[in-house]
């Protein structure tokens, strides 16, 4: 067989997988080496592909299905951006698989828990590696499938079920939006190829069909990336175990949003009112998910709510025409969000599964291997060179600048946000007075070399940006603005949740900070406004009609018939007087009708 | 080998499992079984056409003929007649001979239905299918059997009376305009009965097709029918017996009445995006979970509509599609409903929960055909699906963008189904499947999966050739 494999050898792998760990009864031991190594290889067979020369491969297998002009494909398409895809995807996946074969150890549902992880990454391997919108589309749903399941994975609360059902549910929403978008792109240009799509788009320019297209296909990404309007089912997913909020819900599948964007940014190029929306959306969820993270006394939450806000940072990217930077953003995100995950896994599983901060502080003591990677993590996040983040961030920010300053100074009002919200959870985890004795389970070998390894790439990650980003002519002051905020993030933070943490203590008196911390705590009244809109009414109007008003009519024919039945029958009594009265008045009327007419 | 001995076998195996019974309920179980594999065996040798005198003074012949849609619902209704004793088995016990016996009556008629070339004997098996149905109903169901019995005989009954006038009206016409008596489906097509009439009659026949199919508001028999029906009953139901609608829909209404389709069809895709909507959302309203999958079914019903009237070949072999797929989802869905009831002998939602502690594998089928029926690409259903919502967003964009609504209300219910009875704290424990069970599920999980990846050519042959989509696209 050539070298490099065919690239459907990358799903099959992990796919390979999924089959053996949900058909066969395994040890635990077989499982977790199934579980990893087929990740693994599928891993090492993407590391081929990006080690290859960097060329653009189209590969198809077969029909999938076709009606008159419509074929579709299972063809993949691989070049630089899908090479970063799957770089971060088996890459990141695979440490994080490891790192599962210790933290899920002794689950009973251990296999469950490995069958699904391979699954999705399966599932979101074909999404970047589609060359058609119906097979990506495959790929879209079965990620969306996976964190369902693994969202539900400790099935007996009904809370965490419920997390799941909403996830599903949410980002079925956008996914709808998506399949619209589709149709619509086919009904004008005959095709459902992206690059035949692409390619064909240039008379269209401006029209206003190609608008409503683009809406539609951003649609499909924010409920995916949990931005604005649709973001309300991210910190509810925290539910699942947390290696999957590392994987699915940090490093890959909630950016899926971004790399349809980035993969079809040519059509976004040719609707800048559309792009400018998607800038737009993106600064607005950085700033909403900023404030929701700070305040959060859950620290899963609060990585949640600071996810949603740095893939906010990714959709301005995508949206002032930076997609190189926002894929550059998505891959340093990647490692150092998961290894902030890991990192509070970690913690959390020595605290005997408490995520509540107020139960947390003075660990870096007892933890001092994890507050380093905690603290590397957060370094990253905050953007404060050398770190990975830095890199990253500046490229959004300085085109953003480039576009609109207004843009640009949301960005940055993030990045003050992320800086607070960053130390804060480091000062009140791993600083200030010891509450809980961490006498819980001590993290093993393989999960502290995870993340080391984790703590390298976010440490030199930036250093290597996987696509061509756009020069910046010259080192401009302004530059230094995003580095300087964080700084301050960083000092504030010192001063309110470590030197002085009475300044904190009077400010929750005033009602106003108490009013606007609950707020902030329920993610801005999103879900409350949601579940009045759409949820209440639909279960109201499900109650109400359980038995279905449609049988009314029918059940009153039914019942006229039987008033009918009740009110003739005495007349058949019998009775031969009775009848003959009948008879005589029955003539008399007819008589008289006859000579009234 | 001639076509009549199709449903021929199910009538003689039919009687054959009634008389040898003989106080044995896995003898006549088993002969069922027989004459279900012998008639897939037939279907698969039969010749193309055969025709049969009948009735000469009225023009009525047996004439069957087979092309490759019905061919696939042969085969459909043979595979799912199997699945239906399958999971009889155990659950009849009484008079099992007797059940038999209407279960082959009933797929007796169903497959006449699908091969007849004759309206008049079409009608016959229309009628054939309804009555052993309806003793099925009445004698083997459960709780609410006599009112559900009645009423699906009711509604379907008056739905065929349509049809009835319907396909007399026609034949007059024929007579009036030729002088010569003929319910032959090749006969009538070629005679133009005039645009405003044939309205009217295309309306008839509607009517008798979509009371079987069946599409919101004349859908009330369904859930009550497919709640009380045995699960074999029920298997048949939705797997097969709602087919016969669409199969009208599908082939009867468009091969007769071409131009006044066209007129009438937005008419009919709005039809079918009020039965995706309001079937999605009285599933989710439901507590007992047969009803659940009755609803669920009339939405899926709503995607053949659409799919049909889209006039698009994307549209149409979308329907077709649907048809298959709908038929394997619904029918494993109601056998894992009877398999739920054997074991916590309820089907009240209220009281189900947590059985994925003590059957995880009957959970993970449950879950997979809840995510069939959801839409989830790969399988079946989803083709269907797509391919429908696609072929009407050519023709009518606003009608496939509310009916596309019906994506985000079938996780809806299909989770919500999920949830309420496998997750949540466990409170009793039950058998997890048997190998009977398991292997029933297997094939079904199999077919679903091959229609889903591979349906070109199932679709390359199932479609029938005689449709031609009026819309270009």
């Amino acid at each position: 067989m050539s070298w490099p494999l065919p690239l459907w050898f990358i799903p099959a792998l992990p796919l390979a997988g999924f089959l053996l760990l949900s058909l066969l009864p395994l040890s635990s031991r077989a499982i977790a080496w199934i579980g990893t190594g087929s990740v693994g290889l599928a891993a090492l067979v993407s590391l081929s592909e990006i080690l290859a020369p960097a060329v653009v491969i189209h590969q198809s297998l077969d029909t999938w299905m076709s009606a008159a002009s419509l074929t579709i494909p299972f063809g993949f398409y691989c070049d630089g951006l899908t090479r970063t895809m799957l770089g971060v995807i088996t890459g990141v996946g695979f440490l994080i698989h490891l790192y599962s074969t210790a933290y899920m150890a002794g689950d009973e549902g251990y296999r469950r828990f490995f069958a699904a992880m391979n699954l999705f990454v399966a599932a979101m391997t074909v999404l970047v590696l589609a060359d058609n919108l119906v097979f990506l589309y495959l790929g879209w749903e079965g990620v969306g499938l996976c964190s369902f399941l693994l969202i539900g994975h400790w099935y007996r609360d009904p809370a965490n079920g419920r997390a799941a059902r909403k996830a599903f549910i949410v980002t079925r929403v956008g996914d709808t939006a998506l399949v619209l978008g589709l149709f619509l792109l086919f009904d004008r240009l005959g095709s459902l190829d992206i690059q035949t799509l692409l390619a064909g788009l240039e008379p269209h320019t401006g029209s206003s069909w190609l608008k409503v297209a683009g809406l539609l296909l951003l649609g499909g990404a924010l409920g995916k990336s949990a931005q604005f309007p649709l973001q309300v089912w991210l910190p509810d997913a925290m539910a699942g175990p947390t290696p999957v909020s590392a994987l699915i819900h940090a490093a890959t599948m909630v950016t899926a949003g971004v790399y349809l964007l980035a993969r079809l940014h040519p059509l976004y190029d040719l609707v800048p009112d559309i792009r400018l929306l998607v800038a737009v959306v993106g600064g607005v969820t950085l700033l909403l998910a900023g404030c929701s993270a700070l305040v959060q006394s859950d620290l899963k939450r609060a990585l949640a709510w600071s996810t949603i806000s740095q893939i906010g940072y990714m959709f301005l990217g995508l949206g002032v025409g930076a997609w190189q930077a926002s894929v550059f953003h998505l891959m340093t995100h990647a490692f150092f969000k998961a290894l902030l995950f890991l990192s509070a896994g970690v913690v959390i599983m020595a605290l005997h599964h408490q995520q509540d901060l107020e139960a947390m502080g003075g660990l870096r003591r007892r933890l001092p291997g994890v507050f380093w990677c905690f603290l590397i993590g957060v370094t990253a996040l905050a953007a404060l060179p050398p770190a990975a983040g830095f890199f990253s961030k500046e490229a959004i920010l300085d085109r953003a600048y480039e576009v609109s300053p207004g843009l640009w100074l949301l960005g940055i009002g993030g990045a003050l946000l992320t800086s607070l919200y960053g130390f804060r959870l480091v000062l009140r985890v791993f600083f200030g007075p010891e509450k809980t004795y961490p006498d819980g389970q001590r993290p093993s070998g393989v999960m502290m070399m995870v993340l080391v390894l984790l703590s390298g790439l976010s440490l030199v990650g930036g250093l290597f940006p996987p696509l061509a980003l756009a020069e910046v002519s010259t080192p401009r002051m302004i530059s230094l603005a995003g580095p300087g905020v964080s700084l301050l993030g960083l000092g504030v933070a010192g001063w309110l949740w470590y030197l002085r943490p009475q300044i904190l203590h009077g400010w929750r008196r005033w009602p106003l900070m108490a009013v606007l911390n609950r707020f902030w705590l329920d993610g801005w009244g999103f879900d409350s406004l949601y579940h009045g809109l759409f949820v209440q009414p639909y279960q109201t109007l499900s109650r109400i009609n359980r038995a279905d008003f449609l049988n009314l009519p029918f059940d009153g024919l039914v019942g006229f018939n039987r008033t009918l039945h009740a009110a003739l029958l005495p007349t058949q009594n019998g009775r031969l007087r009775w009848y003959a009265t009948g008879m005589g008045l029955g003539v008399a009327v007819l008589i008289a009708w006859g000579l009234c007419a | 080998m001639s076509l009549v001995w199709l449903p021929g076998l199910l009538l003689l195996g039919g009687v054959a499992a009634w008389i040898g019974e003989r106080g044995e309920a896995r003898r006549a179980h088993t002969i069922a079984l027989v004459a279900l594999l012998a008639a897939a065996g037939m279907a698969l040798l039969s010749r193309q056409q055969t025709v049969l005198p009948w009735i000469p003074r009225f023009g009525i012949r047996l004439h069957l003929s087979m092309d490759g849609l019905s061919l696939s619902l042969v085969v459909l209704t043979l595979f799912l007649g199997i699945i239906a004793v399958l999971t009889s088995w155990r659950e009849i016990a009484q008079r099992a001979g007797l059940f038999q016996l209407n279960l082959l009556w009933t797929l007796a008629g169903t497959l006449g239905v699908f091969l007849a070339a004759d309206l008049f004997l079409f009608f016959f098996c229309w009628e054939l299918m309804i009555i052993p149905m309806f003793f099925l109903i009445r004698h083997w169901g459960h709780e609410g059997r006599v009112r559900a019995a009645f009423k699906f005989f009711l509604f379907t009954q008056v739905g065929g009376l349509f049809l009835w006038l319907a396909i007399l009206s026609l034949a007059f016409l024929h007579y009036r305009q030729t002088g010569v008596f003929s319910f032959d489906y090749q006969d009538l097509r070629n005679m133009d009965p005039g645009f405003e009439w044939g309205m009217w009659l295309m309306l008839g026949f509607s009517i008798g097709f979509l009371v079987k199919l069946p599409a919101v508001p004349l859908h009330l028999w369904l859930p009550e029918a497919h709640t009380q029906a045995p699960t074999g009953g029920s298997v048949i139901l939705a797997g097969v017996l709602l087919k016969t609608g669409a199969y009208g829909m599908l082939r009867i209404v468009p091969g007769l009445f071409p131009l006044q389709v066209q007129a009438a069809a937005p008419a009919f895709l709005g039809l079918g995006a009020v039965a995706v909507l309001y079937g999605a959302h009285q599933a989710f309203a439901q507590k007992d979970l047969k009803r659940l999958i009755a609803y669920s079914s009339i939405s899926h019903m709503g995607w053949v509509l659409l799919g049909v009237f889209a006039g698009t070949a994307a549209g149409y072999r979308g329907a077709v599609m649907t048809m298959l797929a709908h038929g394997v989802s619904a029918a494993a869905l109601f056998a894992i409903a009877g398999m739920l009831q054997q074991r916590v002998h309820s089907r009240d939602l209220d009281l189900y929960g947590g059985f994925w502690e003590s059957a995880p594998r009957l959970g993970a089928l449950t879950l997979f055909f809840a995510l069939a029926a959801l839409g989830l690409p790969g399988l079946g259903n989803f083709v269907g699906e797509f391919l429908a919502l696609l072929g009407a967003f050519l023709v009518e964009p606003w009608v496939a963008f509310v009916a596309a609504l019906g994506l985000i209300l079938a996780p809806v219910y299909a989770l919500t189904l999920v949830q309420r009875s496998f997750h949540g704290n466990p409170q009793r424990a039950m058998t997890d499947l048997t190998l009977r069970e398991g292997l029933l599920l297997g094939i079904l999980v199999m077919t679903l999966l091959i229609l889903g990846l591979r349906p070109d050519p199932v679709l390359d042959f199932a479609v029938a050739r005689d449709f031609v989509p009026w819309v270009e696209r």
